[in-house]
C-alpha cells in the first residue's frame, strides 16, 4: 500500500470504530487527550509505532476520538454516515446486514481444534478438550472455582462431585484413591475454614491435576498411575506430618484426625523410585490383614506390593475422615431425624410388613384392592403424623 | 508478507487477531460479552465461548468482528480471550499464536495486585516463544473494576497499578469498568487503531 492509501485506510479504520459505536464515544476533551490531538497529524501522514504513546493512565477516560472532527474529511464524513446507519439504530439494521459480510466463523472451530491437536505442554500433560468431554468436566469447574475462592458452597460441591465420581469409578482403584485424598482435603478445608493454610489447599489443586492427568493420559500404563497415587500419598504424608491437625479452635474432631491420619502413610520412604515405594508402606493395625495378605504373584515385586498398597488406601475407612466428618456436622449441623421421626418410619415399615403378610392367601384381585386401600391408609395416616412434627418442630423454634 | 495479520493483497482482505489477556476473573470475557451485546444485532457473527460451571472462562471466548470495506480492503477482527488461570498456560500460548493486539486487563481490586503482574509477566513470556515482543507489539492496559471503589471495595489506586504494570511498557491505559461498559469501547478502538498501524507500518517497511 501506498502511504496516500495507507492514511486515509488509518482514516478509515478509525472512523468506521467511531461510527460503529458512537454512542459509546464521549465528545472530544483536549486536555484529556494528550495523545489523540498530537498524533493525529501523524496517523494521516505517517504512520505511528503503536507503542509510541505516552499517555498517561487514565487520561483516556475522557475517551477521546482518535481524530478530532475538524480534521475529518468529506470522504471520512461519508464513512461515518454509512457505519452510523450500519451500527447506529436499530431501524436501520438492514443496512448492516448489508454491509457486514459473514465472518470467518470457521476461526473458532479451528482453533479448538488446534487446542485439541496440540501437544501435551510440560506443565499441563492434558489437552484441556479432553477434560470437557469427561467426567471430570464438573470437578474440573469446582477445582477452578476453589482456586480463587474458596467457600462452603464450593466445598460442599466438591464433595458431592468426588462421591459421584468415587461410585462411576467403582472397580477402578487408583482414580478412587485419588479421590479420596481429595475428599478428606476438602473436608479439612471445610473443617479448618479461615484456619486453612495455603498448602493444604495446594496440595487439593496438585492431587486434582495428577487426578485429571492419570484421568486423561491414555498413554499412561498402570503401574504409571500408581507410582503417580503413590507420590501423592507420600505428599499427603508430608502434608499430615507439617500440618497442625491438632488445634483447630472451633473444628475439634480435625485434631482427632491427626493421629489417625498419620500412621496410614507415616513411613512411607521418602528417595525409593515409585516402583518400590509400595513395597515399604506400612499400614496401621486395622489394616495389615490387607496390607499383608498372601498374593498369588507375591514374589516380592514392588508392583505387587503397590497394588497391595492401593488396596489398603482403598479399603481403608480413614478413621481421620470420619472425625472430619464428624467435625463438619459440628460446623454444619446437618438436621438429624428426631426420636418421633424414627418411631413413625419404623412403625410405617411395621405396618407395610402387616399388610403384606395379609395379603398373602387372598386372591389377586381382591388382594391388590384391600393393599391398595390400606396403603391408602397408611400414607393418610403418616402423612397427618409428619405435619403434625413439622408443626410441633416449628413451633418449638 | 508480514508475519502478523492474515492479509490478502490480492483480495484485499486483512484480519487482524487481538487477544484480551489478564489473569483470571479480571473482566477478559465481560469485556467481550459487551462489545458483542452492542453490535450483534448489526454484526451477522457469533460469538463463541465456552464457560464452566463456575463461570469461568476454560478455552477461550472468540468473537470475530467484521469491520466491512475500509479504503478497498476487508477488514476483519478477531477477538479473544484466554483463560486467566496460571495452569492454562499452554492455551494461552495457543490463543497468542499469530497474535495482533493485545488487550490486557488488568483486576483494580487490591487482593489481585499480585495475580496482575504475574499475568503481565507471563504475557511477555509467551509472546516471546512466537518471537514477539511485549514493547512492540500494539498493546493496550485497562485497569477494570474500578467500580468496585462504589460498592466499598478497595482498589488500587492508578499510580499504583502503572507502576506495577505499565512502568516500563508505557502503553496507552484506560481505567475502566467492563460490567458498566465504561471505556469498553474506547479500549477496543484503541487497540484496533494501534494494531490496524503497526500492520501498515510494517507493510511500509516490506520490499
Amino acid at each position: 500500500m501506498k502511504t496516500k492509501e495507507e492514511s486515509s485506510f488509518l482514516q478509515g479504520v478509525e472512523s468506521r470504530l467511531d461510527s460503529l459505536f458512537a454512542e459509546d464515544t464521549p465528545p472530544v476533551r483536549e486536555k484529556d487527550a494528550p495523545l489523540p490531538q498530537t498524533a493525529a497529524a501523524d496517523i494521516r501522514e505517517d504512520i505511528p509505532a503503536p507503542q509510541d504513546s505516552d499517555e498517561p493512565a487514565g487520561s483516556a477516560a475522557g475517551a477521546p476520538n482518535l481524530i478530532p472532527p475538524e480534521d475529518k474529511s468529506s470522504f471520512i464524513a461519508e464513512i461515518e454516515k454509512r457505519f452510523s446507519a450500519i451500527f447506529g439504530e436499530d431501524d436501520k439494521a438492514s443496512s448492516a446486514l448489508q454491509a457486514a459480510e459473514n465472518p470467518d466463523e470457521g476461526a473458532a472451530a479451528a482453533i479448538a481444534e488446534e487446542v485439541a491437536a496440540a501437544p501435551p505442554v510440560k506443565d499441563q500433560p492434558s489437552a484441556p478438550s479432553s477434560i470437557l468431554h469427561s467426567p471430570l468436566k464438573d470437578m474440573k469447574s469446582i477445582m477452578l472455582s476453589i482456586e480463587w475462592e474458596i467457600n462452603d458452597a464450593i466445598l460442599e460441591q466438591l464433595e458431592e462431585e468426588v462421591n459421584k465420581l468415587y461410585l462411576l469409578y467403582t472397580g477402578n482403584r487408583v482414580l478412587q484413591g485419588f479421590l479420596r485424598l481429595l475428599r478428606f482435603l476438602g473436608r479439612y478445608i471445610r473443617v479448618k475454614g479461615v484456619q486453612t493454610n495455603q498448602e493444604s489447599i495446594n496440595l487439593l489443586l496438585s492431587v486434582y491435576d495428577n487426578l485429571e492427568n492419570v484421568m486423561v493420559s491414555e498413554a499412561m500404563t498402570e503401574a504409571q498411575k500408581q507410582g503417580i497415587l503413590l507420590d501423592n500419598i507420600k505428599k499427603y504424608r508430608n502434608w499430615v506430618e507439617k500440618t497442625d491437625l491438632s488445634e483447630p479452635e472451633e473444628a475439634a474432631p480435625a485434631s482427632a484426625a491427626a493421629d489417625d491420619a498419620k500412621p496410614f502413610f507415616s513411613e512411607l520412604p521418602e528417595q525409593l523410585p515409585p516402583a518400590q515405594r509400595g513395597a515399604a508402606i506400612q499400614f496401621p493395625e486395622a489394616m495389615r490383614g490387607v496390607a499383608e495378605e498372601p498374593s498369588a504373584a507375591a514374589g516380592a515385586s514392588g508392583i505387587v506390593a503397590e497394588k497391595t498398597a492401593d488396596e489398603a488406601l482403598l479399603r481403608l475407612e480413614l478413621p481421620a475422615e470420619e472425625r472430619l466428618e464428624a467435625g463438619l456436622q459440628e460446623a454444619h449441623p446437618r438436621p438429624e431425624p428426631s426420636a418421633a421421626g424414627e418411631a413413625a418410619i419404623s412403625r410405617f415399615d411395621q405396618q407395610v410388613q402387616e399388610v403384606a403378610s395379609s395379603l398373602k392367601n387372598l386372591p389377586p384381585d381382591e388382594a391388590f384392592a384391600r393393599a391398595a386401600f390400606e396403603l391408602k391408609h397408611i400414607f393418610g395416616a403418616e402423612l397427618q403424623a409428619l405435619k403434625e412434627e413439622i408443626r410441633v418442630l416449628k413451633s418449638a423454634r | 508478507m508480514v508475519g502478523l495479520a492474515f492479509i490478502n493483497l490480492k483480495d484485499k482482505v486483512i484480519q487482524a487477531k487481538i487477544v484480551y489477556y489478564g489473569p483470571g476473573r479480571c473482566g477478559k470475557t465481560t469485556n467481550l460479552e459487551y462489545i458483542y451485546d452492542k453490535c450483534r444485532l448489526q454484526v451477522n457473527s457469533e460469538m463463541v465461548t465456552v464457560k464452566t460451571q463456575g463461570d469461568r472462562t476454560l478455552f477461550f471466548d472468540f468473537f470475530p468482528f467484521d469491520m466491512g470495506k475500509i479504503s478497498g480492503y476487508d477488514v476483519k477482527i478477531q477477538l479473544y480471550t484466554v483463560p486467566g488461570q496460571v495452569k492454562y498456560n499452554s492455551t494461552r500460548r495457543l490463543v497468542l499464536k499469530g497474535v495482533d493486539g493485545v488487550v490486557f486487563v488488568a483486576d483494580s481490586a487490591v487482593e489481585r495486585r499480585n495475580k496482575n503482574i504475574i499475568s503481565i509477566r507471563n504475557l511477555e513470556e509467551n509472546l516471546t516463544l512466537y518471537n514477539k515482543n511485549i514493547r512492540e507489539i500494539p498493546l493496550v492496559i485497562q485497569y477494570n473494576k474500578r467500580d468496585l471503589a462504589k460498592q466499598g471495595i478497595e482498589i488500587l489506586d492508578v499510580e499504583t497499578l502503572e507502576n506495577d504494570i505499565n512502568a516500563e511498557l508505557k502503553a496507552p491505559a484506560f481505567e475502566a469498568s467492563a460490567v458498566e461498559g465504561h471505556n469498553v469501547i474506547l479500549t477496543l478502538k484503541k487497540i484496533i487503531y494501534y494494531t490496524m498501524s503497526s500492520l501498515e507500518k510494517q507493510l511500509k517497511q516490506e520490499p
